[in-house]
């Protein structure tokens, strides 16, 4: 699986540098909001909310 | 774990560690900490070059979960953090041109070491007497020394500064701000990002709170916002030159993200002037380490440098279960 990404990534990588920035962005972005709304799902779930002040 | 760009093999669980530490310090102190994961990920494996840019991509990730975190917690004020990020990247490219300049001359890594500290210590030192005059006086009142500082005098003074056009930050608790101050707060800090080489976010937080007069929480948020919009262009330049191993930074991002989220929510359930004060230290320690790496002790430089991280992210953690427990027992308030 790991050697197929990185296949992946070198292919895209050597053959559009642009392409590999514009991923390396969708990437982190997917990602980073993925995170926040799955993270903060498990925070509500065990009560957690914040906003004390 | 094979890295195809660096061409190189690095532990992942080394990665989701220091991922996890510098993410609860990036969602509590709004910061990126590439003082802390550059040199770090340098160790582990990483050529300098690819350090660098993996570093933004992560922070970029990291970001946006902190981010996310601090607008629900309404601690983002969208207009301060979108003037000052969009104009810290102008700083940005003054700090790249003043770079080229300084290597021209061979001066580079003195004034950029001499500058880094000089700023590190103080910043650290000033925001560490101010938590400690603030103390003093709140314990001869007899009142909690932890409680929301007064506005600095100099950030009053800013604010009736009538320097057209004005900006009103309503978020921020400020009805008027000369517009011109906040362009030159971001080019500074832009400025200051591009010649070091890191985030900004230790120079952006203190001048957030002490010129403008944010809370400390929208100080906090506002900041992460600027890194946001600042590292989305980063990490787009640096992958484009080929400096981005995405495989390392989605592992250092699954670390990162979890310890933002936490961070962040930390900030709600902890009292403002025990994060200015973590922050100070944080950032008095990372001038240490920078001088142990200009006397050429870069394994005590890094030791140190993680060694704060973890210790510092721990205090958080414990100060978030407190804060919790607190809330859970007394249903009202429940700052630590």
């Amino acid at each position: 699986m790991l050697e197929i990404f990185n296949e992946f990534i070198r292919i895209v990588y050597n053959d559009d540098k642009t392409t590999y920035g514009l991923l390396t962005l969708g990437i982190m972005a997917g990602l980073g909001s993925t995170i926040s709304i799955a993270t903060e799902l498990i925070f509500r779930i065990l009560g957690i909310k914040g906003g004390a002040h | 774990m094979y890295m195809p760009i660096a061409d190189a093999y690095v532990n992942p669980q080394a990665l989701l560690i220091i991922g996890f530490c510098v993410g609860v310090l990036g969602g509590f102190f709004g910061v990126g900490s590439a003082f802390i994961v550059t040199p770090a990920l340098n160790i582990f494996g990483f050529p300098m070059a690819y350090a660098i840019g993996t570093n933004i991509a992560q922070v970029f990730g990291k970001s946006i979960v902190g981010t996310f975190k601090h607008a629900l917690l309404e601690h983002v004020d969208w207009r301060l953090g979108i003037i000052v990020g969009f104009t810290g990247m102008l700083g940005v490219q003054l700090g790249k041109k003043t770079i080229m300049y300084l290597e021209q001359i061979n001066q580079v890594e003195l004034v950029v070491r001499t500058v880094y500290i000089v700023l590190l210590f103080l910043v650290g030192s000033f925001m560490l007497y101010e938590y400690l005059s603030h103390k003093k006086r709140h314990l001869k009142n007899g009142e909690n020394p932890f409680a929301e500082a007064e506005m600095h005098p100099l950030a009053i003074k800013l604010q009736h500064l009538k320097l057209l056009p004005m900006v009103s930050l309503p978020v921020s608790g400020i009805k008027t701000y000369s517009l011109w101050l906040v362009v030159a707060l971001g080019v500074f800090t832009g400025f200051a990002s591009g010649l070091l080489g890191v985030g900004g976010g230790f120079l952006r937080l203190p001048m957030f709170i002490y010129l403008m007069g944010l809370p400390t929480t929208v100080a906090v948020g506002t900041d992460l916002l600027c890194i946001l919009i600042s590292t989305a262009w980063g990490s787009y330049t640096y992958a484009v030159a080929g400096r981005v191993e995405i495989l390392g930074a989605i592992v250092m991002l699954l670390g990162s993200g979890v310890g933002a989220q936490i961070g962040s929510v930390a900030t709600a359930y902890v009292r403002s002037m025990r994060i200015r004060l973590y922050f100070a230290i944080t950032v008095l320690l990372a001038g240490v380490s920078v001088i142990l790496k200009q006397l050429n002790w870069n394994t005590a430089a890094g030791l140190l440098m993680f060694a704060t991280a973890w210790t510092i992210s721990l205090i958080i953690f414990l100060a978030l279960i407190k804060g919790i427990f607190l809330a859970k027992t007394n249903c009202g308030r429940h700052i630590t």
